[in-house]
């Protein structure tokens, strides 16, 4: 799930890294995304295990570009590009905070339910 | 420049507006349950907060620790009537100094607080919340049915 998670951002031709992950002297690129999974919980069960999962990412979009317009037009973008991939998006994104006065924050949640085909898995 | 996210968590009240209903029919004081509910819901995320800032959380374990985000924390929060609308504050008062946005949303070059994203995007920290202040509106909903 990952991999395709990562696939998709990729189409949009910037850096991409994992939320914390980045030097502590490293210099931002002017824009960029990072990403975190917060759960990969169980949809439902039966016979003894889970139907599915819950995976749910943040995507998180920091700029130079303080652009209102340019920053809600990627968000539209990533919204649009995630729910034709199968993905469950809700709304369009909101403001995160910066650590660099340089660049500007603002974050999406997505999730996918994704089926736990044990077949496949196993083979 | 630099700017701040969510700074509320919201309550889901779903399933909440029936047990009020139900009260008032019994003739039980709406107002003091839901005042006394939210209080546990706000003492129980107080609590919550605080723990996620053990050492053992935090994403340097404590280096850069100064008690700031601590003294953040929204302490002891009282219930807000807007007419007939109950609220009450939880989780960071953002207009104090502090770090708590941040460690809720993690930066490029800090990872999240684990437990404080448990209590900020989880619906399981949510689902609890809520069970708690359903659990309180029914003791109140008892104790009309037994005459008190």
């Amino acid at each position: 799930m990952r991999e395709q998670f990562i696939a998709l951002l990729q189409t949009f031709g910037l850096p991409i890294f994992l939320q914390g992950s980045l030097n502590k002297n490293a210099a931002y690129p002017s824009s960029f995304f990072t990403y975190w999974n917060d759960t990969t919980e169980d949809n439902a069960h039966y016979d003894n295990d889970a139907i599915a999962f819950n995976w749910q990412f943040t995507i998180y979009y920091y700029t130079q570009n303080e652009n209102a317009a340019q920053m809600d037009g990627v968000f539209l973008q990533i919204r649009n590009l995630f729910k034709q991939n199968g993905w469950i998006m809700t709304g369009v994104g909101y403001d995160v905070p910066s650590d660099e006065p340089t660049h500007v924050g603002r974050a999406i949640d997505v999730y996918y339910i994704q089926q736990n085909n044990k077949e496949a898995n196993n083979g | 420049m630099a700017k701040y996210g969510r700074k509320t968590m919201r309550l889901d009240t779903s399933g909440f507006e029936s047990l009020i209903r139900k009260l008032d029919s019994l003739g039980g004081d709406v107002k003091t349950a839901a005042e006394v509910t939210l209080k546990k819901a706000g003492q129980r995320i107080q609590t919550d907060t605080h723990i996620a800032l053990n050492n053992s959380y935090l994403p340097a374990h404590g280096r850069y620790w100064t008690g700031k985000t601590s003294e953040s924390i929204i302490d002891n929060p009282t219930v807000e009537w807007s007419g007939t609308v109950a609220s009450i504050p939880v989780g960071f008062d953002f207009k104090k100094p502090g770090a708590g946005g941040y460690l809720i949303s993690g930066t490029p070059k800090m990872k999240p607080d684990p437990q404080l994203r448990k209590m900020y995007k989880s619906k399981q920290y949510m689902n609890e919340i809520q069970d708690l202040m359903i659990e309180s509106m029914n003791e109140f909903i008892l104790k009309e049915m037994e005459g008190k």
